[in-house]
């Protein structure tokens, strides 16, 4: 798992090198620490959580292997409904199996990638919007704890929205033969993370 | 589209820190500059408000970039000068339920007339001036920094609609309505974690 973390890391640098400058603006500001712990925090749980990430990135992928309009449809449509199943764990509206329901999104959408499925687009929309509820549960129920809520929430959309640009960044490899292999082949690796997540194996 | 993005970014993230209270060791007139850019409700309901008057064409977007200015410096007039202010929560919530109606309106690239747009100019003119109230400042200070946040706030919301103005090519409009969807997500979740938290008291 913490290897895993490492990993993720590592494959994200550019992303968190931009995090972690906008974490030091904020711990040199002057007071209510609490505040900037609030969107760093909420910054972070997408990122340092990896069924979330390889979820998020197979949303980029996917939209990017579809193309246009799935490719600008999906990073729209994701954070409205994530929103919905925020509100339902800050409302503490129980969701069963949460986890259960993030790692299946990651084999799911791994899967359409490494299959390269291509369903019609509100279908794809119905897909990655009903697993957007359990990745909002998720992040909502953290939600109040959070130092500060709306800072909180600013920052794990933001995050959420960095990371399907990660993987429309990678599907954009899809344009080339060879390129369409590696974006194939990171689906089905995708796929096989949510399945060691889903097993506990990660 | 991506400096539009670290603009807002960057911008927003000083603001988490700062929240309502003014900055020591600048002056009055700056601090009011920052203050709708530095509070996180403020910088998404104006934010939002002037992609979606943006988003409308460059014939649309000047009345209800006129109208907000004229509102808001009334509104800053009357705080200022009565100290009337909206309470805390209800200001935040009420500026969050502007930034997801214009989320949304954002998102969906909703094509809107003229009276709409008016009242949403006016209403977020009014939200943001009786939000930003400072009855423990007085005399020049107090009108430096009310003076500050009219410029401030104007200047916010003429950037964000210039910026969905500009955006011309297919991926700049949907980068547009990407940010909609953000302030939408976010203001969301917190109004009902608000509502949540009202329900439980």
């Amino acid at each position: 798992m913490h290897d895993q973390v490492i990993s993720m890391k590592t494959r994200n640098l550019p992303l968190l090198a931009v995090l972690l400058l906008l974490a030091v603006t904020d711990a040199s500001a002057h007071s209510a620490e609490g505040l900037a712990g609030g969107f760093l925090s909420g910054l972070m749980h997408p990122v340092l959580g990896p069924d979330h990430v390889i979820a998020m990135v197979a949303v980029g992928l996917w939209g990017a292997f579809l193309g246009r309009p799935a490719i600008w449809l999906l990073p729209i449509v994701f954070p409205m409904v994530m929103a919905f199943g925020g509100a339902l764990g800050v409302a503490g509206v129980p969701l069963p199996a949460v986890e259960t329901g993030i790692a299946v999104s990651a084999i799911v959408l791994g899967a359409m990638v490494a299959f390269a499925v291509r369903p019609p687009i509100w279908v794809a929309a119905v897909i990655v919007g009903a697993f957007a509820i359990f990745h909002g549960h998720a992040h909502g129920t953290e939600l109040p704890n959070a130092a500060n809520p709306l800072a909180y929430s600013l920052g794990f959309v933001i995050a959420t929205g960095l990371l399907h640009l990660c993987g429309i960044a990678f599907g954009g490899l899809a344009h080339w033969p060879a390129g369409k292999v590696a974006v194939r082949a990171g689906g089905g690796l995708i796929a096989l993370g949510g399945f060691a997540f889903l097993f506990g194996v990660a | 589209m991506m400096r539009l993005l670290l603009a807002l970014v960057l911008a927003g993230m000083p603001g988490l820190v700062l929240a309502h209270a003014p900055i020591e060791g600048m002056d009055s007139f700056y601090n009011g500059v920052l203050h709708p850019v530095l509070v996180p409700a403020h910088l998404l309901a104006i934010v939002s408000a002037g992609l979606l008057i943006g988003q409308q064409g460059v014939k649309r977007m000047q009345a209800p970039l006129i109208t907000f200015l004229l509102v808001l410096i009334a509104a800053l007039a009357v705080t200022g000068q009565f100290d009337l202010a909206l309470p805390e929560s209800t200001g935040e919530m009420l500026l969050l339920s502007m930034a997801v109606l214009c989320g949304v309106l954002v998102a969906t690239e909703m094509q809107l007339s003229l009276m709409p747009l008016m009242a949403i100019a006016t209403v977020a003119a009014l939200l943001a001036g009786f939000d930003s109230s400072q009855p423990e400042l007085q005399g020049r200070a107090k009108l430096a920094i009310l003076t500050g946040t009219g410029v401030g706030g104007f200047l916010l919301i003429l950037y964000a609609a210039a910026a969905a103005e500009f955006a011309n090519r297919a991926w700049q409009k949907i980068g547009i309505r990407i940010l909609g969807s953000w302030a939408t997500a976010s203001a969301f979740i917190v109004l009902a974690f608000s509502f949540a938290s009202m329900r439980d008291l």
